[in-house]
């Protein structure tokens, strides 16, 4: 679409555009709550002799904030997203109560410097896979060391991180990248220029 | 020049070409509308009925992508949509209503008023701060109704109103539009594939054909008369004919008899959908890998699986004949037929989610099919199909019960009943009025407090400053207790208590010199904050919260609505995800627990959640940008003032001086 071109980063949302994000994101919420039965209570066993590998799943918490930028591509799509996810999970119950917002709030800010410093106009894989990471960083290093693991060793703490920018790259920018695209391919994003992209193949 | 379009319509060479479609949906549209005229919009599925309802509503290209020529002119227009649980915004009638008047920026008693005297327009007579969803289903449809005519339109644009309602739900409905209309002179413009009930009170029909091109226009009894075999080759449902005789197929060689056809009827919100559900859960054999049951849903794109439709239709079929013994070539051969016969053989390779809503409908019939099962159950199987699709679903099922299948069948739809073999009338359990939980703490009171807890966490350095804080915060609840604040257990308790204890024991066994007290204090900090903030929690409500982050943070209103008309549709979603997890239990996507069945599963759930999570979404936008809530101009009001109360103001210094304690004690 010609609009494309256009060199200035886009801050108007259309209501679709709030909308589709609000409900995806409430959507995601709902799935992640439903892994909880499927999932968590097999990871506990598998990370419960070494937990700082449980951290490996710290990227699927992060795909809200990377789908939001890579489907709306507008400032403030990040953070928006990632906190109604936020906000579903403690509506339904979770494991961190309320404080699972600040959360929710660094790891989107991560997400949105990496897509600022590419002005909002690149959406790649790469691109996705910073914005994980970075946001990764900040969840880990600005609050996750502080509040939950103050007391392990250096190097624990280390391989707590490395665990976790990994899983960011992968689990978070992969996982976001492929969901748009897979959901693009539908037709169902054809609204969004994500979308068309996917579609158009 | 304004005046002369209150209410009127100029439509001039109006063509729209959806994004990567080749073929225009609407094909060079020229007509023109007086004020005050009721006019009846037919045409098969996929003439583009809806999308010129849009299109003159004027939401058309800010919901959906293609390209548009031509013009149209019209005054203010509201449009009322098919399902009213994509068009309902809010979780109160006194808010649901109000939506377009706040978007307008009218004062808040005008709002009330307004509210008032269309809730009493459209025969709603319950209080205002009654659930706007605990409805049935025409008292919704009601409910939305009101929503649409609260801006007093001059046009009122209605997309299929009724297709979803039983009969006396549905007449109900009509009946108030009529109404409506004759105290207001608007203009009306209806889309409806089963229009008999709206015949008599319209002056005039357009029919748009297969082409996306404006067929017939004119008086009603005329067309009818005049084009009445075009019109039924174009799949027009002709009040007074009957519906086309199912089309003779054969499902399997061999005589059958003990086949049947039940049907449960009732009016809509009666619980047919509930009855159909048990029984299946009843007529499963859980012992068995594969059961004998094949199930359509309400929403059929519930049932996909896999990227083709051929993939989808077989999923099931090749378990069953993997399990039987039977030569998958065999299975696939029967899965083709079944798909040729639901006219979807041209389709075999298609993303099955790219395929039309009434596509998928047929789809999820010959899935239900493929594997033979002994019994299959079907929820409102002939909802919005045109009469031609109507003839191919009705031919099917007719099928398996030739084939020695019992179907049972919810539906409200006469010509489907007429061939019953048993008809069930379910009967509506007395609907008890619950009020929505209106919370005694605001939002923001709730998201604040378990903050200020977690700053103070920083101070719990040792077990006995940690034991001073649950000291305080045991204090603090027993005060916020008797000043009224109730709380309830949270829902998954569980969760948060093997978290506090893993940080336990892993900041114990990870730590310098393996400290008992660093374990116990880790644990004792996190648990200051994670357990009040997750009882708070349950005393959240996203709408309240919206009304204090708009209304007193005073961020902006757009983004704050849309995420609050998200989270009230939390139920909604999770409910679908419990019914996916059912379909895929039934369809033996999990029948082997092995991880890899299940991570499979998780994955198309997901997904198949995602899509639908989408598609919802771009309705709802279409809902809400016909009631203003994009072209609000100028400030936005409030129905109702989000204030602090006093609870809040000492769960806040309640939690504030909890903070302190681990400081003061450390």
């Amino acid at each position: 679409m010609s609009n494309n071109v256009s060199n200035k980063i886009k801050v108007n949302w259309r209501g679709i555009d709030l909308v589709t994000a609000a409900i995806l994101a409430v959507a995601l919420g709902v799935a992640f709550w439903g892994f909880d039965t499927l999932v968590y209570p097999f990871l506990g066993l598998i990370t419960a002799g070494f937990p700082p590998v449980g951290e490996l799943v710290l990227g699927i918490w992060i795909i809200p904030a990377v789908a939001g930028a890579l489907l709306v591509r507008r400032p403030g799509a990040a953070i928006y997203m990632e906190l109604i996810a936020a906000n579903v999970e403690l509506l339904l119950g979770n494991t961190w109560g309320v404080t699972v917002l600040v959360s929710a709030l660094l790891q989107a800010i991560g997400v949105e410097i990496i897509f600022l410093i590419f002005r909002y106009r690149r959406f790649t894989f790469g691109v996705a896979a910073l914005g994980g990471m970075l946001s990764a960083i900040l969840e880990i290093c600005l609050y996750e060391w502080w509040s939950y693991v103050p007391d392990y060793t250096p190097l624990f703490k280390a391989i707590f991180l490395v665990c976790g920018v990994i899983s960011g790259a992968f689990v978070a920018g992969g996982g976001a990248f492929w969901l748009i695209r897979g959901l693009g391919k539908t037709g169902a994003l054809n609204a969004f220029a994500a979308g068309r992209e996917a579609s158009a193949k | 020049m304004t005046t002369e379009f209150r209410g009127g319509v100029q439509v001039r060479n109006l063509t729209w070409t959806p994004f990567a479609s080749s073929k225009p949906l609407l094909n060079n549209i020229t007509f023109s509308i007086n004020a005050g005229e009721r006019v009846l919009l037919v045409g098969p599925s996929g003439s583009g009925k809806s999308t010129l309802l849009r299109a003159i509503a004027g939401v058309l290209q800010d919901t959906e992508s293609g390209g548009m020529a031509g013009s149209i002119e019209t005054g203010s227009s509201g449009l009322l949509l098919q399902d009213p649980n994509d068009s309902i915004v809010a979780p109160t009638l006194l808010r649901e209503v109000a939506f377009g008047p706040e978007n307008a920026g009218l004062p808040r008693e005008a709002i009330l008023n307004l509210v008032e005297s269309t809730l009493a327009s459209v025969q709603i007579d319950k209080p205002l701060q009654a659930s706007s969803t605990d409805l049935s289903g025409g008292e919704m449809q009601r409910v939305a109704l009101a929503g649409v005519v609260a801006l007093r339109p001059n046009l009122l644009l209605l997309d299929e109103p009724t297709s979803m309602l039983d009969s006396s739900s549905a007449l109900a409905v009509r009946q108030t539009v009529i109404a409506t209309l004759k105290a207001s002179q608007q203009t009306l413009i209806v889309a409806e594939h089963r229009f008999d009930g709206w015949v008599a009170d319209l002056d005039r029909i357009l029919v748009l054909d297969h082409d996306g091109q404006l067929a017939f226009d004119g008086m009603p009894s005329q067309i009818l008369a005049e084009h009445r075999n075009e019109l039924l080759d174009l799949g027009v449902w002709i009040p007074g004919e009957p519906a086309t005789a199912a089309k003779p197929i054969k499902l399997a060689e061999g005589e059958f008899t003990c086949g049947s056809i039940t049907v449960f009827t009732g009016n809509s919100g009666a619980g047919k959908t509930t009855e159909l559900n048990r029984l299946i859960r009843a007529d499963r054999n859980s012992e068995t890998i594969l059961t004998g049951v094949g199930f359509v849903p309400q929403q059929p794109e519930l049932t996909i699986l896999g990227n083709t439709v051929f993939e989808s239709a077989n999923f099931t079929a090749r378990l069953a004949a993997q399990g039987l013994g039977i030569d998958a070539e065999e299975s696939e051969q029967h899965t083709r037929r079944l798909l040729d016969l639901a006219g979807l053989s041209a389709l075999e390779s298609q993303n099955p989610y790219e395929i039309s809503g009434g596509e998928q409908r047929r789809l999820a019939l010959a899935t239900a099919l493929a594997h033979n099962p002994m019994s299959v159950y079907l929820d409102e199987p002939t909802v919005g199909q045109d009469r031609s699709a109507w003839a191919s679903v009705v031919g099917l099922i007719v099928a398996a019960r030739e084939a020695g299948m019992n179907v049972f069948i919810a539906s409200h739809d006469q010509d489907l009943i007429a061939l019953a073999d048993r008809v069930i009338k379910i009967q509506p359990e007395i609907a008890m009025f619950r009020p929505p939980a209106v919370s005694k703490v605001s939002g923001l009171a709730i998201l604040a407090a378990p903050i200020i807890l977690l700053i103070g966490s920083m101070g719990i350095v040792s077990t006995k400053a940690g034991l001073a804080s649950v000291v305080a915060i045991a204090a603090a609840w027993l005060i916020l207790t008797m000043a009224g604040l109730k709380f309830k257990a949270p829902k998954l308790l569980i969760a948060p208590v093997v978290g506090v204890l893993s940080i336990g024991l892993s900041n114990w066994y990870l730590s310098r010199g393996l400290q008992l007290e660093t374990g116990l204090t880790a644990a004792l900090r996190v648990a200051s904050f994670v357990f009040p903030g997750v009882f708070l929690a349950t005393a959240l409500r996203p709408y309240r919260l919206g009304d204090q982050l708009a209304q007193t943070l005073k961020l902006p209103a757009r983004p704050v609505i849309a995420a609050m008309v998200a989270m009230e549709r939390i139920g909604f979603f999770t409910g679908m995800w419990s019914q996916l997890q059912f379909i895929h239990n039934i369809r033996g996507v999990t029948a082997h627990r092995s991880p890899l069945a299940r991570i499979r599963s998780a994955f198309w759930m997901t997904f198949t959640l995602l899509v639908q999570a989408i598609r919802s979404a771009g309705t709802t936008a279409v809902a809400m940008d016909a009631r203003c809530f994009s072209k609000s101009t100028g400030r936005r009001t409030w129905a109702e003032q989000a204030n602090w109360r006093q609870l809040d103001l000492l769960l806040i210094t309640l939690s504030a001086v909890v903070a302190a304690v681990p400081f003061l004690v450390r």
